[in-house]
């Protein structure tokens, strides 16, 4: 169940599109940003607030959030 | 070695000590919890892993090309799962259709269509009534008239209009008999698998009637009705009023059962969430497992009740019992009365006659009204306070193996307290008082003569039976007109 970090990856071809450290570390964060945004949704859904069959679209924002955030991250190597 | 994410050991060890803490105290009701909060540990494991991630880049380690692995996305979907079959299970939810599993899916693609359902029959003065089983409302009245009329809605969720009308045709709304006994059949089970069918009635039955009534699910509603009363369903909440013969309830995944100015004797059983009996005449038995709040006031005959956590039997009621989560509260009850529960802070007022008091872990405060009757109260973890009228004639013997003694009654008792525990005596020539504790204080006291009772009726609930003592089922007005 516990993931673990992914071994060094070979030097980017010259050129190529790299993301660069703030990138690395918004891609990190995405999974658990939709996780505990999923939470948040789920337990607003079971305390009565507001059901999660209306506001699961929540989740495709963060998630499009991140990959925006991860696109404007990406620099030449 | 490789790097590990904390969630997994912080899991391990969380389930260990919720494990743990269901052996130690077999009483907490764990799995309601459960079944309530578990989207918190997604947010738990999101903002740890959060935490983690943000350490790791403010240190300069290097960071996981993905927060969360495909394996634990798995998990998660597993949690979501088993939180949501869990929470349907113990009937918290509609997530699942009416808390329950259905097939088909016929729910979200298809549509709903009405047909009104009119039907009526002559029958003596004191039929038998016979609702065969069926998925929806019932509101069964008594009225002075030798007739049953039947009146209400069908409902149909199919995916076009053709569909629904031959779904209809195939489930013709009956009422069948011979005037001494009448069946009221709905042919829903005739439908097609796909195409879901439910039935709103309101049925005026002769005020002598008897009521068999089944159902899958839904809610009945029965007022003003002489005759014995059954009621055998699933899913079912229940509201009676006004009945004066027996009543037999055999109700699984109750949400609710009410029951007002009942002459009969009452018996239920089955599982559930609320109990709320008012104005009972005869003997109220009921058996089961009910999670929610369990009211009880005015019982004019003995009460035994049995769940798998508490058990009380008494031999009448005058006043009121609230039995919320984690505490039980009574007061103006007639003995011999015999309380024995798990996990509940016990407060009983103003009772009458021999009482009995068995406590595995919650606090004890026993108030009792003269004369000063027999009394026996012991828990294995927990205070105990009684609190005796000044004149008070008792024979009184407490001990506790852990704890503090104390006086504030004055008189004869002496207390002698040791390393640990102690014990306090006093009499004065009445009936044996018995307190016991193994881990806690005990405190003998002087009541006041205005000290309010534990469990006072309350002016609100008065206002919301008298007004609105039951919910009724959709208006039909509409398909009448």
């Amino acid at each position: 169940m516990s993931a673990t970090p992914t071994p060094p990856t070979p030097p980017p071809l010259p050129g190529a599109p790299v993301l660069s450290p703030r990138g690395v570390l918004i891609r990190a964060l995405r999974g658990p940003l939709l996780l505990t945004a999923l939470g948040i949704l789920l337990a607003a859904d079971r305390l009565g607030s507001i059901s999660f069959g209306r506001s699961w679209p929540i989740l495709l924002i963060v998630f499009g959030a991140c990959k925006m955030a991860e696109h404007m991250e990406v620099r030449q190597a | 070695m490789r790097r590990g994410f904390l969630f997994a050991p912080l899991l391990l060890i969380g389930l260990g000590a919720l494990f743990l803490i269901r052996n130690v105290y077999p009483g907490l009701p764990l799995l309601p919890y459960l079944a309530k909060y578990w989207p918190f540990l997604l947010i738990l494991w999101g903002v740890l892993r959060l935490g983690e991630i943000v350490f790791w880049a403010a240190t300069d380690q290097p960071l996981p090309m993905h927060g969360v692995s495909g394996g634990e996305w798995a998990f998660v979907i597993l949690i979501c799962l088993f939180g949501g079959v869990l929470n349907a299970a113990l009937g918290f939810s509609n997530w699942l259709p009416r808390g329950g599993v259905e097939l088909g899916g016929l729910e979200i693609f298809g549509e709903s269509y009405d047909y009104p359902i009119t039907a009526e029959m002559p029958s003596q003065r004191s039929p038998l009534i016979v609702i065969e089983s069926f998925r929806g409302n019932a509101r069964i009245t008594g009225s002075d008239e030798a007739m049953v009329r039947v009146t209400g809605r069908k409902t149909i969720r199919s995916m076009d209009q053709a569909g629904a009308d031959r779904a209809n045709e195939a489930t013709p709304f009956e009422i069948l008999g011979d005037g001494s006994r009448i069946l009221i059949r709905t042919n829903q089970d005739r439908a097609s698998f796909q195409q879901r069918v439910t039935d709103e009635m309101e049925i005026s039955v002769p005020r002598g009637a008897s009521v068999e009534a089944h159902g899958r699910s839904g809610d009945f509603t029965i007022q003003g009705i002489d005759g014995p009363v059954t009621i055998d369903a699933d899913r079912a909440g229940v509201r009676l009023e006004n009945l004066a013969g027996e009543t037999r309830l055999d109700v699984r995944s109750s949400d609710v059962v009410r029951a007002l100015n009942v002459k009969g004797n009452f018996e239920l059983r089955g599982d559930g969430s609320d109990i709320d009996l008012e104005n009972m005449d005869g003997t109220v038995t009921i058996n089961g497992g009910y999670t929610g709040n369990v009211e009880f006031q005015n019982l004019s005959k003995p009460l035994h009740f049995v769940g798998p956590q508490t058990e009380v039997t008494l031999q009448r009621l005058p006043g009121v019992i609230r039995m919320p989560l984690g505490t039980f509260n009574a007061s103006n009850l007639v003995g011999p009365a015999r309380l024995q529960t798990r996990s509940r802070d016990v407060q009983i007022s103003e009772f009458t006659n021999s009482m009995e008091v068995s406590v595995e872990r919650g606090d004890i405060e026993l108030r009792p009204s003269l004369p000063v009757a027999k009394l026996d109260a012991h828990t294995r973890s927990g205070n105990i306070t009684l609190a005796l009228p000044p004149d008070a004639k008792f024979d009184l013997t407490g001990s506790t193996d852990h704890g503090q003694l104390s006086n504030e009654f004055g008189g004869s008792i002496r207390i002698e307290q040791t390393a640990r525990g102690g014990t306090i005596r006093g009499s004065n020539g009445g009936p044996a008082v018995d307190l016991h504790t193994d881990r806690g204080e005990i405190l003998i006291r002087q009541a006041m003569a205005d000290e309010p009772p534990f469990a006072p009726r309350s002016a609100r609930d008065f206002k919301r039976r008298a007004f609105k003592p039951f919910r009724a089922p959709k208006s039909l007005k509409e398909i009448e007109q």
